[in-house]
């Protein structure tokens, strides 16, 4: 099956391994496969990343995760134990081990509800604490952030957007997670505050041992955070490497595409910049083949009838490709 | 010499409430000469949208503006609503930044161009027709016939924002104000519209004002740019001057708070604090609470601009 | 970690509160009119005793009908009982009216909006089709027909209202709670192993109240007339009760030579529902989380 290269001893240093995970949703105009047989692994204080435009399912794979999406296939094992399908258990275990920050940090956080609350919520949900235990917890996860006391009995509309997904940070880091999903944390912000948070999230995982599930769109970001980088499209995983090897030497078309769609900030270079013809389909239609073919500049029959497998060249960097982009192309 | 298309002189726009006043515009100049592209790059609150709104006489009430916009010699600080139906869509077309929001979902896409067409020019509809399906092919969208019968919600963002560029070319406008055009689309359609708006400059002469907080799209598209803070330009220059020279503190440490493609191990830089709240900008230079040149008259009195140069201006005591 | 980190509005906060508060009503008139008027009834309603000139009960033969003077402000009703002083005792019954009413509704109602909207599917259809049910029937038949079921009676009337009006509430608070479901903060709390119990009172429920509120305050104005209507009717309140449709209907027939025995206390109902109209309104805005920001 298409990924099974990808996991890795599971059993040894895998903190988090998925495994052909599926999704579906059926709508009024027929079925969209949204996430079709994703798999990876995510180590101990690794940031893996998910890279991919609207519609690659990314966003849908952290909902599974986190169990606030059913799957419709494929399982999920966390430091060796299986998610399973009892949900009152689903919840607790998935409560103590993964975190979420989202993406917008204006709508991420209860605007009736005061920080103290926000961040008192999960420490008294998983670990019933109360009275001072509880508000010393909460002084110290404020202050990991960045933030102080004084702020505690303020509401949410009385802070930036930086802030705001600080104290998103804090409330998650409040389980005490092994791994936390940043779905797209720093897209809403102003660039300026963008490089306080991207800062933080380094910062916490040296001083705390995390995992990030960094999901996003901006390569840029990604090349500073992340260690590995898979990348989707229309609900599979497309190409998996390292961080260097993505940027350096990627092997898949997209991958490619994607890099030379991005805007360099050096205006001597403005004329690398290469668009990607067409669009991205609609999941209602998928291609028949490579879900990339019609947008390719490779293409063969082999392409359109079937459809690539994750296959790697002895290392750990794979490519779901017929005809895998040479080095230097 | 070619001719000024755009020419802000002392632009101001205000909020007043009873509580306070809040200054979104102070005091901006912004000269843009016919065929260029004129990138307006800031963060969230430093007054680049209200300029935009202000060219098209589109502030919303409360505001109050000041100063003078002329857009092609035509003043727009000032005149009375119906005057200004003419200029919109017509001299001074903008492109706003969520493609999905911007179309009617009742009418068709053709509709809404041949109403947009018909206000500006005496035609017939079978003309509009005709100018729309040419607009389309312009904007490089396959079968312009069929797209003119669809509606907004069986469009993508990408089609819906080259529709809005085909809707602003249609009427032949000597200017076109983007309004964070690319920001709600995906990368690789960004890179299309990008692509798009530089031939629509370079190969037609249309003369583009560009506003973004995106530096990269800044680099990628504008001749010149002008940056700005709380309200006020604080440098400007062609766009190679002002990138690989930058002279404003603020535009310095903003250029290192981007995470570059390319560069692994990058230290990035941040600045600290945040954007002043415009009901209470700081005294002298706006942004001095922030800025590690800061001195006893940067929080006196406002700088003027320097000149390096004809073209490369700043706004700051201490210009390097 | 950064420099100093102030809030937005700090400067705001130190405006001081006087200032705010002109603002405020500078800014919202109609509100600031209409709840002017509301306090004015309300105080009248709560000081009846101490205001009112005369007994509303003292039956005086030898003064019926008297037309408004100076002694009457309102005149005087065919039993010679001064109108002005009962139109003040029957404030305290309409305002309970309109205040008990309109809770009732909207404690039956919210929460079965609130579980319609939050659990959708199953639970969301048959909820709605059993409160689509009671719409159906046209306006005022409903508490008509239960009240006619269980006799006539100020009490019985109100419990009819409120059995006819929860519905509009089920359908508000389940289209708020459709929105605000939708929201990641929710997604949050669900991530974190809150259950749905506390995830609908805590997080749902105080972000889907306003349009209730809004709702509320407006509905209690119209109660205060569909109760009296029922009265007007004979099925709300009865003698002695004091109150204004009451007394309204009990003025028929005299109603043509001596048009204010009907008209004050009509006039009473109008400015009521008229300044808690005002309110509801006003409250809309003061209450919209864009209210009052000028980017």
């Amino acid at each position: 099956m298409q990924g099974d290269a990808l996991i890795k001893n599971p059993i040894q240093t895998a903190l988090i391994t998925v495994e052909h995970l599926q999704k579906q949703f059926s709508t009024k105009h027929g079925v969209v496969t949204a996430v079709d047989d994703v798999s990876f692994t995510v180590d101990k204080s690794e940031t893996v990343a998910l890279v991919g435009e609207s519609g690659c399912g990314k966003s849908t794979v952290a909902m599974m995760l986190l169990g606030l999406l059913k799957s419709d296939g494929g399982r999920v094992t966390v430091e060796g134990v299986e998610l399973g399908s009892s949900k009152k258990y689903l919840q607790k275990s998935l409560g103590r081990n993964l975190g979420i920050v989202f993406q917008n940090p204006y709508s991420s956080l209860n605007p009736k509800m005061r920080i103290r609350s926000v961040i008192a919520e999960p420490l008294k949900t998983a670990f019933s604490l109360r009275g001072k235990a509880l508000d010393n917890q909460v002084d110290h996860l404020l202050g990991e952030v960045g933030l102080g006391r004084e702020h505690m009995n303020r509401y949410p509309h009385e802070f930036s957007g930086g802030q705001r997904q600080r104290i998103a940070i804090a409330r998650a880091l409040a389980l005490k997670p092994k791994l936390l999903i940043l779905d797209e944390p720093t897209a809403a912000l102003d660039v300026s505050v963008q490089a306080q948070v991207l800062k933080l999230l380094k910062d916490l995982q040296v001083e705390l041992g995390l995992s990030y599930l960094f999901i996003s769109h901006d390569l840029a970001t990604v090349e500073y955070l992340s260690k590995r980088v898979m990348v989707m499209y229309l609900g599979r995983i497309v190409e998996s490497a390292s961080v260097e090897a993505i940027f350096t030497d990627p092997k898949h078309p997209y991958t490619r595409a994607l890099l030379d769609s991005v805007p360099s900030i050096d205006p001597g270079k403005r004329d690398q910049l290469r668009t990607l013809s067409g669009e991205i389909p609609s999941p209602l239609h998928r291609p028949v083949g490579c879900s990339f073919a019609p947008r390719c500049r490779h293409t063969d029959q082999k392409c359109r009838s079937k459809l690539p497998e994750l296959r790697t060249n002895g290392t750990d960097h794979q490519a779901a490709c017929f005809h895998p982009l040479s080095s230097g192309a | 010499m070619s001719e000024l298309v755009l020419d802000i002189n002392g632009l101001n726009v205000q909020f007043p409430g009873l509580v306070r006043i809040v200054k979104a515009v102070r005091s901006i100049d912004l000269q843009v000469n016919a065929g260029r592209v004129m990138g307006l790059v800031g963060e969230s609150g430093c007054g680049k949208s209200m300029t935009a709104m202000a060219c098209l006489g589109l502030v919303p009430s409360p505001g109050v503006v000041s100063g003078s916009v002329k857009v092609d010699g035509f003043e727009v600080v000032g005149r009375p609503e119906k005057e200004l139906g003419n200029l919109r869509g017509g001299k001074a077309a903008i492109i706003f930044q969520n493609p999905m929001k911007a179309l009617n979902p009742f009418f068709s896409a053709g509709r809404q161009m041949i109403d947009a067409i018909r206000c500006h020019q005496p035609v017939t509809k079978k003309e509009a027709r005709q100018a729309a399906m040419s607009s389309l092919h312009s904007v490089h969208l396959p079968d312009p016939a069929l797209l003119l019968d669809k509606y907004p919600h069986q469009m993508s963002g990408g089609q819906i924002q080259r529709v809005m560029i085909a809707m602003a070319l249609a009427c032949r406008p000597e200017v076109i104000i983007a309004d964070e055009p690319t920001t709600a689309l995906d990368v690789t359609v960004q890179a299309q519209i990008i692509s798009l708006l530089r031939e629509l400059a370079t190969e037609h002469s249309r003369t583009i004002l560009f506003i973004t907080h995106d530096l990269g799209v800044v680099a990628s598209l504008c001749d010149q740019v002008a940056v700005m803070y709380a309200g006020e330009v604080v440098e400007t220059g062609a766009v190679s001057d002002v990138f690989f020279n930058p002279r404003h503190p603020y535009t310095e440490k903003l250029m290192n708070t981007v995470p570059r493609l390319g560069q692994r191990e990058q230290t990035l830089d941040f600045i600290p604090g945040q954007v002043p709240d415009m009901g209470f900008p700081p005294p002298g230079c706006a942004f001095h609470p922030r800025c590690d040149k800061a001195t006893e008259i940067c929080k006196q009195q406002q700088p003027g601009y320097r000149a390096d140069g004809e073209q490369h201006k700043v706004a700051c005591h201490h210009a390097g | 970690m950064n420099g100093a980190v102030t809030s937005p509005s700090t400067a705001e906060i130190h405006a001081g509160w006087a200032l705010r508060t002109r603002a405020f009503a500078s800014e919202n008139k109609l509100f600031m009119a209409g709840g002017l008027i509301f306090l004015i009834i309300l105080l009248a309603a709560f000081f009846a005793e101490w205001i009112a000139p005369y007994s509303p009960t003292k039956i005086a033969f030898a003064q019926k009908l008297q037309p408004p003077s100076l002694d009457h402000f309102m005149g005087t009703d065919k039993f010679g009982r001064d109108i002005f002083s009962r139109v003040l005792y029957g404030a305290q019954t309409s305002l309970a009216i309109g205040a008990l009413v309109t809770l009732g509704a909207i404690l039956i109602g919210s929460p079965i909006g609130l579980i319609a909207g939050y659990f959708g599917g199953k639970v969301d259809t048959a909820l709605m089709r059993v409160s689509d049910v009671f719409l159906a029937f046209p306006p005022l038949l409903l508490p008509i027909s239960i009240v006619a079921a269980m006799g006539p009676g100020l009490v019985n009337a109100m419990i009819a209202l409120a059995i006819s009006w929860f519905p509009w509430y089920a359908r508000i608070m389940r289209g708020a709670v459709l929105r605000v479901r939708k929201e990641p903060y929710i997604d949050a709390a669900r991530a974190m192993g809150v259950g749905p119990t506390k995830i609908m009172m805590r997080h749902v429920t105080p972000n889907s109240l306003t349009p209730i509120i809004v709702q509320g305050s407006m509905d209690f104005g119209f109660t205060i007339l569909a109760a009296a209507s029922l009265s007007f009717i004979g099925l709300g309140a009865r003698p002695p009760t004091i109150e204004w449709g009451l007394m309204a209907a009990t003025a028929r027939t005299q109603f043509l030579e001596h048009w204010w025995t009907a008209l004050c206390p009509g006039f009473a109902i109008f400015l009521t529902v008229l300044a808690v109209n005002l309110v509801g309104d006003g409250l809309r805005d003061v209450l919209d989380p864009k209210h009052g920001t000028t980017e």
